[in-house]
């Protein structure tokens, strides 16, 4: 190597690094504001207390059932549809026009802002539904926003499973659906199920379409069912964050933190299940 | 009419024709062997013959491929019971990620032979590919831990569980090394009592060592078929010749 190819590699190398450093640098500032604020009141108090006009009173036990019911709802949803729908995609529709212009348009809908989901969750699932501000319609809009992500990484999870698996399973005459169960789903499942938890976790922390299908931001009673009003993680910071107290501005400093803890937790579990899969093949 | 043979039969991949009227009858309980040079329509041909085609998108045949009398390629044939009495052996081992013992048992059990005769017919599988008494004590391991020749006998027993009466081979020693290529060759001599058996090989020497009858194809056509001794030491068409001697290939 001459010394100018291995100045310019040095330069390559530190710039790299340079631009690594800010993300991870800026990522680091968010953790510790969040933390310095937010981890003096985050308390068992504060996970099992409702909201209040208290500052110190308040807590965000609603939120985090809301959460929990919007949630499985929504898990309900859109993982059975979102995984047959991959499946069906790559297993048995045949590739035409129609089929690809259904692909296509499933890649676009990933990336349709959330907001987009709201409105029209608003006007089918609120207003043409008549389903009210209720848990089941935040569900039912979170599920549609939801349900292009878990289509697509179904069909990816699909795609990587080799075609000779495939071809030695029907050549032992096997027909289609014993192929699929026994041997596509089997190996396409931990792919599969990193995609569901990324999109569930997406999920867990969108407040815009659910604001639109009018979840209320205070909610002083714990939603016993599918059809009662209901509050989320997301809302619940986003309107304490609001407050011009800053007192309301720590709390929702210690609600962040819940949610980023909820999301990596979620996330660090994808992860575990792709590596294990990889271990396995 | 029994056996295997096709007539006429044209393979096209959407209007590109890969494969141009072959007329063939494979002799029972022996060894058939398709040469040819790369891309010459052998592979086609063979996956053909079991209806494995039919995963290809915009594959379509015209003629026909007659098992026992029947068109296999006939409206009302099921492709599935098809393959269950034309087995394949693919260029690639492929077993399944699954146990040993679950390789060989899976096709028959979805195949609904009953549970109590399933120990029985993997032993019996295995022992016919030759590979029971290196496995025999552990058949409950992955698959995918045995060498590439294991595997690959591991497929033929996969394969002849489904006792089929015909075996289609697909260049099943071109991922092997000479030993493993040596002892699967051997296979096919013992496996041709029981199974009519079609391979197709890249390797002259091969098909020459394996068989009892071999097919030159050249551009989707058969240039010549004929017992393999003569085949080999006598070739009728200048073309055969040609490629017999390495003029091209």
């Amino acid at each position: 190597m001459t010394l100018w190819q291995r100045i310019k590699s040095e330069i390559v190398r530190m710039g790299g690094l340079l631009t690594l450093l800010i993300c991870f640098g800026f990522l680091l500032l968010l953790l510790v504001d969040v933390l310095g604020d937010g981890l003096p009141t985050l308390s068992w108090d504060f996970l099992v207390n409702f909201p209040s006009r208290f500052p110190a009173k308040a807590g965000i036990a609603s939120a985090i059932a809301g959460t929990l019911w919007v949630m499985f709802f929504t898990a309900v949803f859109a993982v059975p549809l979102g995984v047959m729908s991959g499946i069906y995609l790559e297993e048995y529709a045949s590739s035409n026009w129609f089929t690809n212009l259904i692909r296509v348009n499933i890649q676009n809908l990933a990336g349709i802002p959330a907001i987009i989901y709201g409105m029209l969750g608003l006007a089918v699932f609120v207003r043409w539904m008549d389903l009210g501000r209720s848990v089941l319609a935040g569900a039912l809009t979170m599920a549609l926003m939801i349900l292009p992500t878990i289509i697509i990484a179904t069909s990816e999870a699909i795609k990587a499973v080799p075609d000779s698996l495939r071809m030695a399973a029907y050549g032992v005459g096997a027909s289609r659906v014993q192929v699929v169960w026994s041997h596509v789903i089997p190996q396409a499942l931990p792919g599969m199920m990193t995609g569901v938890i990324l999109a569930l976790s997406r999920a867990i922390g969108e407040a815009a379409p659910l604001i639109l299908v009018g979840a209320l931001s205070f909610v002083a009673f714990m939603p016993s069912g599918p059809m009662d009003s209901f509050t989320v993680l997301a809302i619940q910071i986003f309107n304490w964050a609001g407050r011009p107290q800053d007192e309301f501005r720590m709390i929702a400093a210690s609600g962040i933190i819940l949610l980023l803890v909820i999301t990596l937790g979620m996330n660090a579990l994808a992860i575990y299940l792709r590596a294990r899969s990889v271990k396995l093949s | 009419m029994s056996g295997l043979l096709t007539k006429d039969l044209s393979i096209f991949y959407g209007t590109k024709r890969a494969v141009q009227n072959v007329s063939l009858a494979f002799p029972s309980y022996s060894v058939t062997a398709l040469i040819g040079p790369s891309g010459c329509g052998k592979s086609t041909f063979l996956r053909a013959l079991n209806r494995m085609n039919d995963f290809i998108p915009h594959c379509s045949i015209t003629g026909e491929v007659q098992f026992n009398g029947q068109n296999i390629y006939h409206p009302q044939v099921d492709s599935v019971l098809v393959r269950r009495q034309i087995g394949m052996v693919f260029q690639k081992p492929n077993p399944f990620p699954k146990t040993i013992f679950e390789n060989v048992a899976w096709g028959p059990k979805r195949a609904g032979i009953s549970s109590s005769v399933i120990p029985r017919l993997v032993e019996e599988s295995l022992k016919a590919a030759a590979l029971w008494s290196e496995v025999s004590d552990r058949l409950n391991s992955p698959a995918l831990g045995l060498s590439g020749g294991q595997q690959q006998r591991l497929c033929i027993a996969r394969a002849i569980a489904m006792k089929p009466s015909v075996l289609l081979m697909d260049e099943p020693c071109s991922a092997l090394d000479p030993i493993a290529t040596a002892r699967i060759e051997e296979l096919i001599g013992n496996l041709k009592q029981k199974f009519t058996i079609v391979i197709v090989t890249h390797n002259m020497q091969q098909a020459a060592r394996v068989s009892d009858t071999t097919s030159f194809f050249l551009n989707g056509g058969v240039i010549e078929t004929g017992e393999t001794k003569s085949f080999f030491t006598r070739p009728e068409k200048v073309e055969t010749e040609n490629y017999l001697t390495g003029k091209f290939g």
